[in-house]
């Protein structure tokens, strides 16, 4: 019962974040996006498949930023914070949809440790929005900044996950260039 | 409980799992939807993944987990239930998921789990329901770091345990009458020093004072004594048929053999007689007749390996028989319990090689079920309806190869004693035991 409650509340979500995204007149390309959406997260539920699942999720976020790109002045900030944050929900029921039923969990962090990174992330999510939300006459400063602040925080994404470390240039290229012999 | 093993340190080898993926796809769809429709309120979806993708750096994953399991008992009786106790300390990790493998027909409950700190303790209970060695485990942990991003499986191998079969209950242990080896708890025919009464005698000089009786000897006029039976040991040998196990699993006929075969040792083994054992069918095992609770012991070690390992399968047929068996591991006026399926003639030559060496066994059936037939697909199924079909021809036939092997046996003047796992079999050893004269052994 749980898996298929799991399995109902992925659907939901999905339906829940195109449905508070979506303007109030539906143009033809988000109703065939939010369709098509809701179709693929049925199937990727019933079949319980991963892949279905990424082409879920990226279905939906791709309808949210369709119809926010289509019909931009009557979107507003907070529908795209509550998209963002259904968006978490729909990641979080896939995952649980998907789980086989055969292992149990014996070990859980703390709530604050489970669920803290993710109330930061709908935090910045809020200062983004709110900032993006602004009238302010657009300069070169302001252009600049934006895209420092956008490639720094891919760049500081990135080296999170790396495999490696990054070492030193001269240590990592020890052992791989041929070195001088000592006389 | 046996004493706490000390954890053992297990490297940890992490893996992105389909959720960094995921919150990548979702970041990545939505800043190039920002950049691409110059909307700057997109980046508000794109915050949220790349946030949490920041503050979950690879660097602060876990090394190592601290991993202690335990298992106890590790001998058991069918039935028994097992506590498997599991430490696991990991400190920095998200969840630890434990997927436990058990063997067939061992059921398993999760008890619960104490957490203490970054440390748990889960705890659960298996009920092996089948004898043999039984491997438990690998206990499979999947150690989830970096709030679900990285996830690392670690393997751990647990014991394997020892699963005597349940013992038949026996209401008690009957001898016959005709005992040989001295030093026993049976009552005898001869006269002996025992407790039960054998009846009285004139009195002769030598005897002693207080063997008198009283009442017997005012009645007659003269002095008479009382005799008490001899007490005696008893020698039973089982001779266990493992050619075949047929019958649905944990009634099957190898089942309810070492059932039978550890019921009767144990019964008999407490009354301080001499049990043996012989397999054959599968390979020719023996154990020669002795007494005490390491013959206890012994036999039931050696009933777990009744049933064939794969490379004994593989090997084939074996060739030797009952008649390679060594004289002396039929000591004169044992008693001999065949216990067997019925399947084949082989019993019926290990009967008859009893017969001739003077012996006279009591041969126990333990085929408790018949051949299934397959149900065929349903046109087959009309037209198997409408004729009699060959696989019904089959199971008659075979119904009567069975009656006829029996009716050979009952021929030979021993009986055929079905048993299902449930019913007594005292009566039946006592009928065998008592109404049969052992002929002159050979």
């Amino acid at each position: 019962m749980a898996a298929l409650g799991w399995r109902a509340a992925a659907v939901v979500a999905v339906a829940a974040t195109v449905a508070v995204a979506a303007p109030p007149d539906l143009r033809r390309p988000v109703l065939t996006a939010a369709a098509t959406t809701v179709l693929v997260a049925l199937a990727a539920v019933v079949t319980r498949s991963r892949l279905l699942g990424t082409l879920t999720l990226a279905s939906t976020a791709a309808t949210v930023l369709l119809a926010a790109a289509l019909d931009a002045s009557t979107t507003r900030p907070a529908q795209v914070v509550a998209a963002g944050v259904l968006l978490l929900a729909v990641l979080g029921a896939l995952e649980h949809a998907e789980a086989g039923t055969g292992a149990g969990t014996v070990l859980r962090a703390t709530p604050v440790r489970r669920h803290g990174p993710a109330v930061l992330a709908v935090g910045a999510s809020c200062l983004v929005a709110a900032t993006a939300a602004q009238d302010v006459v657009p300069s070169v400063g302001l252009v600049l900044a934006g895209l420092v602040t956008a490639v720094g925080a891919l760049l500081v994404t990135t080296r999170a996950h790396r495999d490696e470390p990054v070492r030193d240039v001269r240590e990592s290229l020890s052992g791989r260039v041929p070195q001088r012999p000592e006389r | 409980m046996t004493d706490r093993p000390e954890p053992a340190e297990v490297p940890l080898v992490f893996a992105a799992t389909t959720r960094l993926r995921r919150l990548a796809l979702v970041a990545a769809l939505s800043v190039v939807g920002a950049v691409m429709t110059a909307h700057g309120e997109l980046l508000a979806l794109a915050a949220i993944p790349l946030v949490l993708l920041a503050a979950h750096p690879r660097s602060r994953l876990p090394t190592r987990a601290e991993v202690a399991v335990r298992l106890d008992p590790m001998r058991c009786v069918e039935g028994d239930e097992l506590l498997l106790e599991l430490d696991v300390r990991v400190p920095g990790a998200h969840r630890v998921d434990a997927q436990l493998v058990v063997p067939d027909h061992t059921a398993m409950t999760r008890v619960g789990r104490a957490a203490a700190g970054s440390g748990t303790t889960a705890t659960w209970l298996l009920a092996p329901q089948r004898w043999g060695r039984q491997r438990i485990g690998p206990l499979r942990l999947q150690v989830v770091a970096a709030g679900g991003l990285y996830a690392a499986p670690v393997s751990l191998e647990v014991a394997e345990v020892i699963v005597f079969p349940a013992a038949a209950a026996l209401a008690r242990a009957v001898a016959p009458r005709e005992l040989a080896a001295p030093l026993g708890e049976h009552p005898s025919r001869a006269v002996g020093s025992g407790v039960e009464f054998a009846g009285v005698r004139p009195y002769q000089p030598g005897d002693r004072r207080r063997d008198v009786d009283w009442r017997t000897s005012a009645r007659h006029g003269g002095l008479f004594v009382r005799q008490y039976s001899a007490e005696r040991a008893f020698d039973l040998v089982l001779v266990l048929d493992t050619s075949a196990d047929a019958g649905e699993i944990g009634g099957s006929s190898l089942d309810l053999t070492v059932r039978a075969a550890t019921g009767l040792a144990t019964t008999y083994l407490r009354a301080h007689d001499r049990v043996g054992l012989v397999t054959f069918g599968g390979p020719l095992r023996w154990l020669t007749p002795a007494t005490g609770p390491r013959q206890l012991y012994r036999v039931s070690e050696a009933v777990m390996t009744v049933r064939p390992d794969e490379s004994e399968r593989d090997a084939g047929a074996v060739r030797f028989g009952l008649a390679d068996l060594p004289r002396s591991m039929l000591p004169g006026r044992a008693f001999v319990c065949v216990v067997t399926p019925l399947l084949d003639d082989r019993p019926l030559d290990a009967v008859r090689l009893l017969l001739d060496r003077g012996f006279a066994p009591l041969v126990v059936d333990v085929l408790t079920s018949e051949p299934s037939l397959p149900v065929p697909a349903w046109p087959r199924r009309l037209r198997r309806r409408r004729m009699r079909a060959p696989d019904d021809l089959a199971l008659r036939t075979w119904r009567m190869q069975r009656e006829a092997l029996t009716g050979e046996r009952a021929s030979r003047g021993g009986p055929v004693v079905p048993w299902d796992g449930e019913g007594d079999l005292t009566g039946a050893l006592l009928h065998v035991m008592r109404s049969q004269t052992p002929a002159v052994r050979t």
